[in-house]
């Protein structure tokens, strides 16, 4: 056995969902051999049980990782069902990257394509919103614009003025409230068994951004959710107010207004660019 | 020396954002202050480790270097640590004596490598290649092991020694883990201090573990025990003061219960070092 050979055997063991002792059970006898010849144990405990200490370790270490980033998919589904499915996404998506934080990056894709969203439907895209609060905890900082700045363009030139998003800020949108579930979650009241139903037609959607160092979401319209994806197209501030009227024409200008003034307060723009 | 720290966790990221580290270092995981598309964060770990940084000395632990892998360290992997290195200007960088990727996945564990000739090769090519691409040394721990590996031709600690002269790096003596792996591989720790070249150890980890009976698992879990206090001073009484740092990584206790076990170091350290006036640091 060469070292390369000693550490896929290692890999293989430690990664099977069942054990090391059904590792072995379901291996072919030249494995089982190389097994035996490499790993030792002694009278106190067998190289089976030894294994075993890492082959658990790996699961749980994960295991937490995923428990610590998807809470409120986690309180959604309840503890065993999130198990099982973290269960099969550490098997099927081992990690690509040396940073465990980054572990869960392609947990809501998975589990989009997953039996328990065939289910109960609607939990993928709640992974989607913690995926967006992950990602904004560290993305790089960038220079922020407020009041001020704004205040320094002739009103006139607004219509054409494009507001760049800071690259933290996401707009999801789901079929479960996500604000409602996080603060029962937050509540520390006890998951919900079994995983509600969907409401039929529900839509909602949820805004995710950082302000200094903390993360934030918050329910917003969806003519709200129109505008902030305007913005994100790089559309001019003309273009978002249209956006936002035609999904619900009872918006008026001081609404606008209040909007791009929150913007700005809450750290969501980077730039203003006024077309010359 | 930089004297006594301790591991800096979440829990306490509070305390390092208002500059109330009242340590004399901190050490943190390198891989937390890696950016997600590479390079250096931004938001709350950016914030905290320069106020961190502004205040204390402070070393990069990594643990996903995996030196001792068949595969060598990624180049985006050095790219990042070394931008991380030029923002923070570290004290030093350590990793892990260990293997713990394998065709580009991950573990996210710190797995054993046999203590062989083949072994030491790998690790110290690798290493070398690191300190080239970082210009600088860095240190290398002795990690806990549960499992023995067929073919070792040597002790753990001859194992160390060797890939750090050969590499020319320095050594993180994890005074844990050699409590941990005496007790599962069936040596005297006593025995492995003696196998250690003072000249490379840069560095003491002080740490508790969880005593399973047939093993002990290194959780870094709890205060430090008697019988890893006792090796460290025995550590100290033959290596003389080295920078020593507490890690608590599970059920991370207050700031005060923290500081208390890196004050107890400190208090150790000095009481051997009184005695031995030629140990002055």
């Amino acid at each position: 056995m060469t070292l390369a050979d000693e550490q896929a055997l290692f890999w293989q063991a430690i990664r099977w969902p069942t054990g090391i002792a059904d590792f072995l059970a379901q291996a072919d006898e030249a494995t089982r051999e190389a097994f035996a010849t490499t790993f030792e144990g002694n009278d106190a405990m067998d190289a089976i049980a030894r294994m075993g200490v890492y082959a658990e370790s790996y699961f749980w270490r994960l295991s937490d990782v995923l428990g610590e980033q998807y809470r409120v998919l986690a309180w959604l589904v309840g503890p065993t069902r999130f198990h099982n499915f973290v269960t099969d996404f550490v098997l099927h998506r081992p990690s690509r990257s040396p940073d465990v934080r980054r572990f869960g990056s392609r947990l809501p894709d998975y589990l989009a394509e997953h039996s328990l969203e065939a289910e109960f439907g609607g939990l993928a895209q709640i992974a989607e919103v913690e995926r967006a609060i992950v990602h904004a905890i560290d993305v790089p900082d960038e220079p922020l614009v407020g009041r001020a700045q704004l205040q320094a363009i002739d009103v006139t030139a607004w219509p054409g003025m494009r507001l760049r998003l800071a690259d933290h800020v996401r707009v999801r949108t789901t079929a479960r409230s996500y604000p409602r579930a996080w603060a029962a979650w937050k509540a520390e009241e006890p998951s919900p068994d079994p995983v509600p139903p969907l409401e039929p037609d529900a839509r909602h959607e949820v805004l995710i951004w950082r302000k200094r160092v903390e993360v934030f979401h918050r329910g917003i319209s969806a003519a709200h959710a129109v505008a902030v994806r305007a913005m994100a197209d790089g559309q001019p501030f003309q273009a978002i107010c249209e956006a936002a009227l035609e999904c619900d024409a009872s918006i008026d200008p001081p609404q606008l207004v209040a909007w791009l003034g929150r913007w700005l307060d809450d750290g969501l723009i980077t730039a203003l660019e006024i077309e010359t | 020396m930089l004297g006594h720290g301790v591991g800096l966790r979440l829990t306490h990221y509070d305390r390092a954002l208002g500059q109330e580290l009242d340590v004399d270092w901190i050490e943190v995981v390198t891989e937390n202050f890696f950016g997600p598309h590479g390079g250096i964060p931004g938001g709350r770990p950016r914030a905290v480790l320069e106020r961190v940084r502004a205040s204390v000395p402070v070393v990069l632990h990594g643990v996903s270097m995996g030196v001792g892998a068949t595969e060598p360290p990624p180049d985006d992997y050095l790219r990042t640590l070394r931008a991380v290195i030029d923002w923070i200007e570290p004290a030093w960088v350590s990793d892990h004596l260990c293997w713990g990727s394998t065709g580009g996945h991950y573990a996210h564990d710190l797995l054993p490598l046999p203590y062989r000739e083949d072994a030491i090769a790998v690790v110290v090519e690798h290493v070398s290649r690191v300190q080239d691409v970082l210009q600088r040394q860095i240190l290398l721990e002795n990690v806990s092991s549960y499992v023995g590996l067929a073919g070792s031709t040597m002790p753990e600690w001859e194992f160390l020694m060797e890939v750090a002269r050969r590499a020319d790096c320095r050594v993180l003596l994890d005074i844990n883990n050699i409590v941990v792996n005496a007790h599962n591989h069936g040596f005297e720790p006593l025995d492995y201090l003696e196998g250690v070249d003072g000249e490379r150890v840069w560095q003491f980890h002080l740490a508790g573990h969880t005593d399973h009976g047939p093993y002990k698992f290194d959780n870094h879990v709890g205060p430090v025990p008697d019988e890893v206090w006792s090796l460290y001073e025995a550590a100290v009484r033959r290596l003389g003061p080295v920078s020593s740092l507490v890690e608590w990584d599970q059920d991370v206790p207050t700031w005060e219960v923290l500081r208390e076990q890196q004050q107890e170091a400190a208090r150790r350290a000095q009481a051997i070092v009184d005695t031995q006036p030629e140990a002055q640091p």
